[in-house]
């Protein structure tokens, strides 16, 4: 498996990264907004559970920078002359709309966008609403949307418990921040019991859809609820809203007859969009060559990442050993210690797009110095703090020599060949005795099976 | 009306009472007996809803079952003729763990947002108390016995475990939090307590697993938010050896276990040493059971499989140092259990084990700096052979080894290898390829036959048997020959069997040929009209193959030898030896093994018992991961799988009269994951049939399967691998996916039409011996094919596609084979996205009642008419009916006969209703709905008999179900 083998196997993830995106998902809010108008018009919006934050990216090319982004076009289908005249850092400060206030929430940070102001806070605390108000200055927002989902189990009833909990829980905050006749945009899993998340919505809004886009995948679970047109009933309190919409106190009989509304599913995206099932070659008609392309945003910090930070002592030791081996070894590294300290220092404080000029300033500096005497620096890496290392990989090679010569290339030793005096030299002929060449074709028709051969040893 | 005969899926839950093993599959309860395996009862607890949890009480003789929202109280475990579901409810919220407290009068039950009820036994809430932390938990425990002591750790989405008690209550009347353990690095997925000795087991996300230990637990009965900092909880250990997530822990009597996602359990010691590694499962691992008294863990995973393991297996290790410091080249071990060697300075020597002592009994000038030594199968006999053509044969007899005979060949050149083939006979090889098979006669080495190694560049055998008049040779880069007595050169041979590896072995059982290789692939052979042909080829999870006896598959994998078993490949044994570059013996004796190994300078002995290493599976496991196609065939009465998956192993197996399904045949042959398979009889042969199966990397794959009884009506299956359509990619090409398959059998001769991924139909023709040739390929739009049917309606044959775009096109298949200019006839737009599954019914000999389900959420019957009009067939749509209110996520199975139609779909309701068609109007009606627990299902097979529908379901495990249609 290559690093292209996800182009190869999805269009989407590879346009993503082509076109500057953060994530495939930005595609999904798009096609949403194509077939939904939900973008238009809108001042002040909230994306809730933003990291990466491709939907927020959506929010402040398309609302803040201005950009037409139109993918209708067939051609133009993912707009690379749009984006062009976005990353050209001339864009004419006049397109921006100023009046555009996007809010991104989530508990996680995220690399700054344009126009984008973020939060880091906890969706389910009511402060966090009040925090939203603030940065709108007292009003409420036309658009929440939300593209959260749970860490995934595999336990599939669990998974979309959790995502229905979450998709309540964003929707309480929206509750609280959202403007009558606002939208509400967020990610449900299709599957068991999904109907009576998505028919209780009907009580708060006008009109509820569930949308499909097509960048997300036929084989997927995940959609989207359109729920446009808020509209809370008289004397709703949206800070008491989760008793009223106990989504967990109903059953399927309750869903049964009259009560049983069906919300309309709906497919976007163009007929000419890219499908995400359909297989694309690397190389697309009317397009330039391919190109493999790193991804926008690498994912930061996994729970399974093994390399912990280094901790203030590890440094410390570290340093350490260096001035040790430098002592040792005469190096007048003792007075330059304080400016390699900060160095190393700032380098684990550093974030990462700062990580590289950082290093290679300082570290060019330090490399050049040591490289003067050749002797010196052989001694210290002979006695310093590497040695131990190289001992061992020269032992390890050395093992693996010895492992691996294949038996042939054991050099040839002379045999003392009065040793084998004693011993009966055997005919290089074969034997035409019928009677021994019987015996052999008994016992090799016996097979050499351990558990179904008779045994001649008892002979 | 729909009565579900069997379940396989996730082993979500598992407790040992008494001799009894409650195990949770599905909305199933499953008692099994814990020492015979056998299932005692089966009940519906939940429908369609897992269970979790199933906790019994020690006085109380009632249990609690719970399984989402759901909770239920069982009793009569002891008399389980009469067991009754005494209550059921449906709770407001997902509940994490259950507890009979209070003397067993009361019931706790923990939620996902952190908040505890206490029922009485008739289920009225008394009270309910909510920890100030509200946020999503992923696990949870209740600990203690009484309201007033009560203890939950809450294991947060945060990586944080909570401590509180529901008792203890601030100003907001909430309970506070009294202590955060914050070490995980991710998601808390389950948490364990001794209550005993104070202990917290945690397993998280960040694939570690985590020892807690309360230090003064004694405090923990007073404590509150006013005194909680005295509470003092240390990490004991935190432990790392799971691949992947860890999804289960458990505190044992001596150690813990953990069970994650990379389908292996790790017993640990209280200080976080490891000790025993199990790979048992082939995937997640959901539930643990554990029983002190009886020694036993059981474990249930999500391939439906339920195993029980000894957990105080133990092994003996032995080093045996030789006198004066020599060191050892060769070691063996012998019939007596003596293990012989020789060093580098050809001392020979025998290690009594009885005795425990060494004695020396040659020593071979002649041998010193080069020898090579072999054991007979038999462990009888023994060969030491050397650098100038010298043999030693030595016998065993009545456990004391003499020499037998000894010679030098002619031309004094020296020995290679030496294979014994059976106790009388062997081969040797020397230098350009030369093998001599000899013969002992007389305690006289003759030799009989010559034969010649074709060139390799290491022109020498690593392996070789004897079978029947065959003699077979693997070779060090990794050829098979097959040689017969009196040709000096081979009837046939298998190139590059394994890779330039080697073969490292060879044997034979039931009439077959066995080889295995260092690449890690295990590949069988049958003599076919006296040449070796290969059936089948397995690629083991193992990194180097080295030996096979009996069902245990010996291994050697980066620094470690193990023991697995030869049908699943599961590590039973796993010892750190230093590899396999060393000589090794291994021997096996009534279920005590013997493995020596040189590591050292130093003899090495491990002995341990294999059957307490050995996990006894309860059920069998079936696929791991996610089932995409399940075709079921009836033959002799007996209903037949051929199932194929993400997990891309194909499997056949048949339904017992228990409707177990027992599996007959696996292989994992394809390399990417199976989307579809393609069943038919072959032409004019009863029991036979020819299987396709397709999908990830546009691979295709044929198999003929031929099934015959034997005195028990016991199926016996042979199915081989017949062809295999596999183009390797271009590398700027994209990865294709064959998403369906179609078999058209017109005059005579088969037809196979993939759709794929990429928009294109392919067309293959198929020979007799099943092989597959290109002919053509159909476009008509880039937009990846979901269904293809092939509909033959009075004599006319139509192609039926259907694809993302939502659109069912139709082709003369006529047209297609006989190449002529290809265009669909027409096309429609039924659905507004992807058609997910069809049927179809023929009406009146002229019209097709198509049925499509798609991601939309929506059923269509569609009525078509097909005229022929001058050779041309024109399509006419005559009816249409949209239901689309019976499902509320993408359908993916469809079935319609004369007046039924079936539904399945992602949601887990499987929906069962009538058709009629008259004057060419359609009207539907449903009847009834089954919930499922089977999860994102992939699809259904029905197959009709007598008087009822037999339906499979199928997507993350099986479900077989049988609706009785007199009733109807």
């Amino acid at each position: 498996m290559g690093k292209k083998s996800k182009d190869k196997r999805d269009i989407y993830y590879r346009k993503a990264k082509e076109q500057g995106w953060r994530a495939r998902s930005a595609f999904k809010l798009l096609q949403i907004d194509e077939k939904f108008n939900i973008l238009s018009g809108v001042t002040k919006a909230v994306d809730l559970c933003a990291a990466p934050g491709s939907w927020s990216q959506v929010l402040s090319r398309k609302l803040y920078l201005n950009e037409e982004i139109d993918i209708k076009e067939p051609t133009n289908l993912f707009y690379t002359e749009a984006l062009t005249q976005v990353q050209t850092p001339a864009t004419n400060e006049s397109k921006k709309n100023e009046n555009v206030k996007i809010v991104a929430v989530d508990l996680q940070p995220m690399s700054p966008l344009p126009g984008v102001i973020q939060i880091q806070g906890d969706i389910t605390k009511y402060s966090t609403a009040q925090e939203i108000i603030t940065h709108f200055e007292g009003e409420k927002a036309d658009l929440v949307i939300c593209d959260g989902a749970p860490d995934v189990t595999g336990l599939h009833c669990m998974d979309i418990y959790i995502q229905a909990q979450l998709l309540l829980g964003a929707l309480h905050i929206t509750c609280n921040v959202l403007r009558e006749g606002g939208t509400f945009i967020a990610k449900i899993f299709r599957g068991k019991d999904s109907d009576l998340l998505t028919n209780q919505l009907l009580t708060l809004f006008r009109e509820v859809h569930v949308a499909k886009p097509k960048s997300s995948r036929h084989s997927s679970i995940e959609a989207f609820v359109v729920c446009q047109g808020y509209f809370p009933p008289d004397g709703f309190d949206p800070k008491l809203m989760t008793p009223y919409l106990e989504v967990s106190n109903k059953d399927f009989s309750t869903l049964e007859g009259i009560n049983r509304v069906i919300i309309p599913f709906i497919v976007c995206g163009d007929v000419s969009a890219y499908d995400s099932d359909t297989t694309y070659p690397l190389q697309l008609k009317g397009e330039g060559p391919y190109e493999y392309r790193a991804p926008v945003q690498p994912p930061i910090a996994p729970p399974y990442s093994f390399k912990p930070e280094p901790t203030k002592s590890d440094i410390d030791q570290f340093l350490k050993k260096i001035d040790e081996a430098a002592k040792r070894v005469g190096l007048g590294l003792g007075a330059d210690m304080k400016s390699l300290n900060d160095s190393v220092r700032k380098l684990n404080l550093t974030d990462i797009d700062d990580q590289e000029s950082c290093s290679s300033s300082n570290f060019d500096d330090i490399a050049e110095d040591s490289c003067e005497n050749e002797a010196k620096t052989k001694d210290m890496f002979d006695n310093g703090p590497y040695f131990d290392l190289l001992l061992k990989v020269e032992e390890v090679k050395k093992l693996k020599v010895v492992e691996e010569e294949p038996e042939a290339t054991i050099e040839l030793r002379n045999v003392d060949l009065k040793n084998l005096q004693e011993l009966e030299f055997l005919c290089e002929y074969e034997s035409s005795d019928p009677e021994i060449i019987a015996a052999l074709l008994k016992h090799v028709q016996q097979g050499n099976n351990p558990h179904t051969c008779t045994c001649f040893c008892s002979e | 009306m729909f009565n579900s005969k069997t379940i396989k899926t996730d082993v979500t839950s598992l407790h040992i009472y008494n001799n009894l093993l409650l195990s949770g599959i599905g909305g199933f309860l499953h008692i099994f007996e814990l020492n015979t395996h056998n299932l005692l009862c089966r009940r519906n607890i939940f429908e369609g809803h897992k269970i979790y949890g199933i906790i019994t009480s020690a006085n109380r003789r009632e249990s609690i079952i719970y399984g989402g929202k759901n909770i239920a109280i069982i009793s009569n475990l002891e008399n389980l003729k009469e067991l009754i579901i005494k209550q059921s409810h449906l709770l407001s919220d997902w509940i994490l763990d259950a507890k009979w407290i209070d003397n067993d009068r009361n019931i706790a039950t923990i939620f996902m947002h952190n908040k505890v009820t206490v029922w009485s036994e008739n289920f009225v809430k008394l009270w309910t108390a909510k920890c100030e932390e509200k946020c999503i938990l992923y696990s949870a425990k209740i600990c203690h016995d009484y309201t007033e002591n009560m203890l939950i750790l809450s294991g947060t989405v945060f990586s944080d475990i909570l401590l509180w008690k529901p008792h203890v209550l601030n100003s907001n009347g909430e309970s506070p939090v009294l202590t955060r353990l914050k070490h995980h690095n991710g998601v808390i997925f389950n948490i364990d307590y001794n209550q005993k000795t104070g202990c917290i087991c945690s397993a998280s996300d960040d694939r570690s697993a985590i020892l807690w230990k309360i230090l003064n637990k004694e405090c923990l009965e007073e404590i509150n938010q006013h005194n909680s900092e005295n509470l003092r909880i240390n990490i004991s250990c935190q432990v790392y050896g799971h691949l992947s997530r860890v999804f289960r822990c458990c505190i044992l009597e001596d150690g813990f276990v953990t069970a994650g996602e990379d389908s292996s359990l790790i017993i640990w010691d209280f200080k976080g040493g490891l000790l025993r590694k199990i790979d048992n499962h082939q995937g997640s691992v959901w539930s643990l059971a554990y029983n002190h008294s009886k020694n036993i863990l059981c474990s249930g995973g999500n391939n439906g499989a339920i195993s029980k393991f000894n957990i105080s297996a133990t092994q003996k290790t032995t080093v045996i140092s030789l006198l004066q410091n020599e060191n050892p080249k060769h070691v063996g071990l012998l019939f007596s259990q003596n293990i012989i060697s020789i060093t580098e300075k050809a001392v020979f020597n025998v290690y009594n084990k009885k005795l425990e002592k060494i004695n020396e009994i040659a020593i071979h000038k002649d041998l010193q700096n080069y020898n090579i030594m072999a054991v007979s199968s038999c462990r009888k006999m023994v060969a030491l052979a050397g650098f100038s053509g010298q043999i030693y044969i030595y016998q065993e007899i009545n456990n004391v080894l003499k020499e037998l005979t000894k010679c030098i060949l002619k031309n004094c050149e020296r020995i290679y290898s030496f294979h014994w083939l059976n106790c009388r006979t062997f081969l040797i090889c020397q230098n350009e390829g030369k093998m001599s098979l000899c013969v002992i006669y007389k305690k006289r080495v003759c030799i009989i036959q010559r034969f010649v190694l074709p060139y390799s560049k290491e022109r020498w055998s690593t392996c070789a048997i004897s079978f029947n008049e065959h003699i077979v040779i693997g070779d060090r880069k990794g050829n098979i020959y097959n040689y017969v007595v009196g040709q000096e050169t081979p009837l046939n041979s298998c190139k590059k069997a394994h890779s330039n590896l080697g073969v490292s072995y060879l044997c034979s059982r039931n009439n077959n040929i066995l080889s295995l290789g260092k690449d890690g692939v295990l590949k069988k052979y049958i003599f076919y009209n006296g040449l070796l042909t290969c059936i089948e080829s397995t690629k083991t999870k193992l990194s180097w193959l080295a030996y096979l006896e009996e069902n245990y598959l010996i291994a050697f994998s980066a620094n470690n030898f193990i023991i697995s078993d030869y049908q699943f490949q599961r590590v039973l044994f796993e010892y750190f030896c230093g590899g396999g570059h060393r000589s090794w013996s291994f021997l096996n004796s009534q279920g005590n093994f013997m493995f020596a190994f040189i590591k050292q300078k130093s003899l090495n002995l491990i002995e341990a018992n294999l059957d307490d290493y050995t996990p006894k599976d309860i059920i069998q496991g079936y696929h791991v991961k996610e089932i995409n196609s399940i075709q079921s065939i009836v033959i002799s009465k007996q209903l037949f799988l051929i199932s194929g998956g993400e997990d891309t192993v194909l499997r056949i197996s048949v339904l017992d009269n228990n409707s177990n399904i027992k599996l007959l045949y696996n292989s994992k042959v394809h390399l990417s994951s199976i989307r579809v398979i393609s069943v038919c009889n072959l032409i004019n042969k009863i029991n036979e049939y020819m299987i396709f199966s397709a999908g990830g990397r546009a691979q295709i794959i044929s198999w003929h399967l031929s099934i015959e009884f034997n005195d028990h009506n016991f199926p016996i299956v042979t199915c081989s691998e017949k062809g295999n359509f596999y183009e390797p990619l271009r590398e700027d090409e994209a990865e294709n996916r064959i998403m369906d398959l179609a078999i058209i059998i017109i005059n005579n001769e088969i037809f196979l039409f993939s759709g794929c991924s990429d928009g294109y139909i392919k067309i293959y023709l198929v020979d007799d011996n099943l092989t597959m040739t290109y002919k053509t390929t159909l476009t008509y739009k880039h937009t990846c094919i979901t269904k293809l049917l092939n509909v033959s309606i009075n004599k006319l044959n139509v192609l039926v596609s259907m694809a993302t775009d939502g659109h069912v096109v139709f082709w003369n298949t006529f047209e297609i084979i006989n190449e002529k200019k290809i265009n669909p006839i027409s096309g429609f737009k039924i659905h507004q996205s992807g058609i997910s599954s069809t049927s179809y019914r023929i009406i009146n000999n002229n019209k097709l009642l198509l049925m499509t389900c798609g991601d939309d959420n929506s059923v269509v019957f569609t009525l078509f008419e097909i005229i022929p009009i001058n050779n041309k067939l024109e399509i006419k749509l005559l009816d249409n009916f949209v239901e689309d209110g019976i499902h509320c996520a993408q359908i993916t199975g469809a079935y319609i006969n004369n007046n039924i139609f079936l539904t399945s779909s992602i949601d887990q309701r499987v929906v069962l209703g009538t058709l009629c068609v008259s004057n060419n109007k359609i009207t539907v009606k449903h009847l009834n709905k089954y919930n499922s627990a089977i999860a994102d299902q992939q699809g259904l097979d029905c197959l009709e008999d007598e008087n009822s529908l037999n339906i499979f379901v199928y997507g993350n495990g099986v479900e077989y179900m049988k609706v009785n249609l007199e009733n109807l």
